[in-house]
Order: C-alpha cells, then structure tokens, then sequence
C-alpha cells in the first residue's frame, strides 16, 4: 500500500510524517472532547490508522491539517455516541446561581486581569480538569468553541444543532466552567 | 432596570459584540452600579481566554506514543 499523499504545496507527506506531526493534536482534542483518556487512545489510534490508510487517495481539497480535525472531532463524536453504557449525567443549571434581583452568593474578585493572562502548567491543569467535569453535551462545544476556536455556525454545522442551541450550550458551559475555576482564581480575603 | 440574571444570560452576546447598541448601553450601565455582575463579566471572560491558551499539540503520554509506534508498524507491514 502506498503511505504517501500530495499536499496543497505539492509535497509528499509520508506516514511516519504524520504520525509525528500530527497524532498529538489529534490526541488532545479526542481527550479534551471525550473528557478521558482511555477513550481518547482509542480515538487516537482509530483516527491515525484511517488517515493514513486513505494517504493516497488524499488529494489535498483542503489543508491537511484542516481535514484532519474534522476528521477527529468526528471520530470523537461518533466514539461518544456508540457508547450504549453511557449514564445519564444530572446537570445543575448555573443560572441557579441568580436570584430575581441579584445574585444568590456574594461574588469574589478574581485575582487576574485578562490583559495579563499567562496559562501556566497548574492554570492548565485546572483548566484541563474544569473542562473534564463539564457533562459531555457541553463540554464537546465549549472545546470547540472556546479552545478550539471554531465558530458557532461551523459548530452547530458539526453537532447537527441549532445555532441557538450552540450558544446556549456555551452559554452555560462557560458558566460552569467559571464556577468550576472560582474556588482557584478566587482572591484570599482575610 | 435589567436584573443580575438577565445582565448574565446575555454576556456570551456581550463578549462576543453581538449585542445592538442600546442593549450594550444598559448592561455597561448596570456594570456600573453594579460591583458583583463586574466581578462576573472579569471572571467570564478570564475563563475564555485561559481556556483559548491551552496548548493543542503537547507532547504525547509515553504510553499513547507506544500504542502508536505499533500502530504504525502494523500499518507498514499491511
């Protein structure tokens, strides 16, 4: 079997090629949208092994790299959706958190500004956590929206939903995401 | 006068700028007078741009880079 292919600039990819290049981020994304580990190494490996079984046939139609994440959140998808054990995850509406007229629990100033944000590895490892705690329905499109950066209408495009449900989703996933990082982003008061 | 809840159910719209005019009006009014929906629009949009800087293709766990490795020889040898 042929394990090379022809990029848009005309270069030959090869599968060691893309492997190397590639299989981490593809990876990252299967673990961030599955919210484990386990599911995202057989993502992994899946994805991996379709792509380059389909190296020569692929004729660069777009980015390599584009194909290749749509590719992957697919698979993580169809990964999630085959999984018949799946248990019915109870979700609390963050907007509980408000009452008519105000909000329920004093609010408590955030140590940083977002100008001068900088991610370092313990931010990343509550951040990563806080996006494993979001229920599968909202952290598939926080992952998409917010790290992945793709845009609602792509999203909605992706997950067959409205655009509206794509941003009520988000909506409320940022919000749980923010309760979930409260408790560390949170200033000290004495 | 806009309430707290309704102030946050429409801050994805806000931090997205797909709020009209007036509507962005009476929010940033309401921010004004209003310390606890300011600490919460901080601390929203501080989760958005930490989560848009996670790294997307860190290195791989030891153990996923093994399953692969025998992935690709697998590959190789069909």
């Amino acid at each position: 079997m042929s394990d090379t292919a022809t990029e848009t600039n005309g270069a030959p990819i090869k599968a060691e090629q893309v492997f190397r290049d590639h299989a981490p981020r593809v990876y990252h994304l299967a673990r961030r949208i599955l919210g484990n580990d386990a599911d995202a190494q057989d993502v992994t490996q899946d994805v991996m092994l379709q792509v380059v079984r389909k190296l020569d046939s692929f004729r660069g139609e777009s980015a390599f790299p584009t194909w290749l994440h749509r590719v992957t959140v697919n698979a993580a998808l169809a990964h999630r959706r085959k999984q018949s054990s799946r248990k019915e995850q109870a979700v609390s509406d963050p907007m509980d958190h408000f009452i008519e007229d105000g909000h329920r629990h004093p609010v408590k100033s955030w140590t940083e500004q977002p100008e001068h944000l900088v991610l370092g590895q313990e931010r990343e490892q509550q951040i990563e956590g806080a996006i494993e705690r979001l229920p599968d329905d909202y952290r598939e499109v926080f992952v998409l929206a917010d790290v992945e950066q793709l845009p609602n209408a792509e999203i909605a495009d992706i997950l067959g939903l409205s655009l509206s449900a794509v941003k009520s989703r988000l909506h409320r996933a940022r919000l749980m995401m923010r309760n979930h990082l409260a408790p560390y982003f949170e200033e000290v008061t004495v | 006068m806009m309430t707290c809840r309704r102030v946050v159910e429409l801050l994805l719209d806000y931090c997205s700028e797909n709020l009209s005019e007036g509507q962005r009006a009476i929010l940033e009014e309401h921010f004004r007078y209003c310390p606890p929906c300011q600490v919460y629009l901080h601390s929203y949009q501080v989760t958005i741009k930490l989560s848009g800087q996670l790294p997307k293709d860190a290195p791989l766990p030891p153990e996923m880079e093994a399953k692969l490795k025998e992935v690709l020889r697998q590959f190789q040898k069909e």
